[in-house]
């Protein structure tokens, strides 16, 4: 694997430097005197480009694979996370009695009813045909129910009249 | 040259811009999903419970006898399965005769760190399964879990093996010990629980974060010189805005599952030494003994090839076999070469294990 890798880099190198300095200015030329066509120069530079990129992969790849780097990476990480949970500690303590206070509602009071209310309306958006219906059946009820109230107020004042 | 500097400046701040929304998306709670792009085949959500959302689509003729149910990762938006017609595996199964059930899963909120493979798993993919079954009128299904969902579905399949008639891991990150991706050094020394401590669940932008440190040149650059080379050919630039609109959907990681990744199965490959435990049983992947496809990009710089291979050996199917396809990690969903050879591989082998009992 390493051997493989070794070999790619090597083979990298040489593209890049046969490129730039032989090639490319070949092709150039050949170009600016009407022999070579600009297809011919463009591919030998993406040649180049290409090779170069590997060469910057591989390199980044070298990088990860290295321990110093995984180790000052993780040590820089745990540090970091570190000082985030502090600083959630004390905004999370101060903020919330200075919010107090004023009688303002913290931001996590107003993300959660936030989070509520988004998750309504997505439940509402998905059952917009179940919410049609259940219109439906309300706009019903209160058709019937019209006639029943009135005929109740009626039948009450009967009774009070007959009273 | 000017045109190539213009184009490439031009494509690099899109991206930039995208980048951002990406990250202005994973600060927002609940992550959301409503901007995911309009799907090519069209869907009925069958269930919805915990963090589930089940999609059915329609076979397209004469459908198959067993419905596959696709167990999507709990990373990124699931539109990378459907997203162009003609670069789509859920249009490609529908159209070889499948019913497809389709794992859509719910980004995890603050309310949800508590969630681990024990709710994803004997939860979530329990009553998925009993959906299915209740929808389709079967008492089996075929399984097809892709990187993340292909390991939740492998514990599925261990743990409820009577239910599941085949089973397809698809670039599943199984043994940890041959990982081979350089970036893993840094997962192998982290303290999952400090980052769950600062933040509840595993954050969207540090879950971007990590897949573009995978390959920086890429996507720093490389990607848009690739838009500039590629831009003649045809459809080229909408499959590059929709591929690159998934790459900066990334979802939060609920933080449970996030801490047994990283520490059980990633630092100390629990899973594929047979100790790994969820809601309190041990996964014995003896117990998997139904017909077996393990597909695997042999370029996959995300998944190492040789972390899904030992799954073979650790089953007790008589039936199973790899198939390696000539690709990447992604590659094996979204590839014009994906959707001609490997889908009708996979829809044949389903397709012949379809009547045979066992």
């Amino acid at each position: 694997m390493a051997e493989k890798q070794m070999t790619q880099t090597t083979e990298d190198l040489t593209t890049i430097y046969k490129t730039l300095f032989f090639d490319l200015p070949l092709a150039g030329v050949k170009w600016g005197m009407g022999i070579g066509a600009e297809k011919e120069t463009t591919e030998t530079a993406w040649k180049a480009y290409d090779a170069s990129v590997r060469l910057a992969a591989s390199a980044i790849d070298n990088l990860y694979r290295s321990p110093l780097f995984s180790q000052v990476a993780s040590r820089t990480l745990t540090d970091a996370l570190r000082w985030q949970r502090v600083g959630n500690a004390v905004s999370g303590t101060v903020l919330t009695g200075l919010w107090r206070t004023l009688g303002v509602p913290t931001a996590a009071e107003v993300q959660g009813l936030s989070d509520q209310v988004r998750a309504l309306e997505t439940r509402l958006a998905q059952k917009k045909d179940v919410q049609a219906v259940l219109e439906q059946l309300r706009t019903l009820q209160v058709r019937l129910n019209a006639p029943s109230q009135a005929q109740y107020r009626n039948g009450h004042l009967e009774e009070r009249a007959a009273a | 040259m000017f045109n190539l500097l213009q184009d490439l400046s031009s494509a690099w701040l899109n991206g930039a811009v995208r980048t951002l929304e990406g990250l202005r998306r994973g600060l927002t709670s609940p992550f959301p999903v409503y901007e995911d792009p309009s799907p090519t085949t069209p869907s009925q959500v069958i269930y919805e419970g915990g963090k589930l959302r089940l999609r059915y689509y329609r076979p397209v003729g004469r459908p198959q006898a067993t419905p596959l149910l696709l167990v999507y990762a709990l990373i990124k938006r699931p539109f990378i399965l459907d997203l162009q017609p003609s670069n789509s595996v859920i249009a490609n199964l529908t159209r070889q005769g499948f019913a497809i059930y389709l794992t859509d899963w719910i980004p995890p909120t603050q309310a949800d760190t508590w969630r681990g493979f024990d709710a994803y798993v004997n939860g979530d993919l329990v009553n998925a399964v009993s959906t299915v079954q209740e929808h389709a009128g079967v008492d089996q299904v075929s399984l097809l879990g892709y990187c993340f969902g292909g390991l939740l579905s492998t514990i599925y399949t261990a743990l409820y093996p009577e239910t599941v008639k085949n089973f397809i891991p698809l670039s599943v990150p199984l043994d940890m010990s041959k990982q081979d991706i350089p970036l893993f050094n840094l997962v192998k020394q982290m303290d999952p629980s400090l980052l769950t401590d600062a933040f509840g669940n595993c954050p969207a932008w540090i879950m971007k974060t990590g897949f573009s440190s995978l390959s920086p040149v890429h996507h720093a650059l490389d990607k848009y010189v690739g838009l500039y080379r590629s831009k003649e050919r045809e459809g080229y630039t909408e499959m590059f805005e929709l591929f690159e609109r998934w790459m900066n959907s990334d979802v939060p990681l609920a933080g449970q599952i996030f801490r047994e990744l990283t520490r059980d199965l990633f630092q100390h490959n629990l899973l594929a030494q047979g100790q790994f435990q969820v809601g309190g049983q041990t996964i014995d992947l003896q117990r998997i003994t139904c017909p077996m496809l393990n597909v695997l990009g042999e370029y996959d710089d995300v998944v190492h090839p040789q972390a899904s291979l030992p799954l073979t050996d650790l089953i007790s199917s008589h039936d199973k076999r790899n198939l390696v396809f000539p690709t990447g990690h992604i590659g094996v969903v979204v590839s014009g070469g994906a959707q001609k050879k490997l889908w009708p591989q996979v829809g044949a082998w389903l397709k012949k294990h379809d009547h045979v009992l066992h």
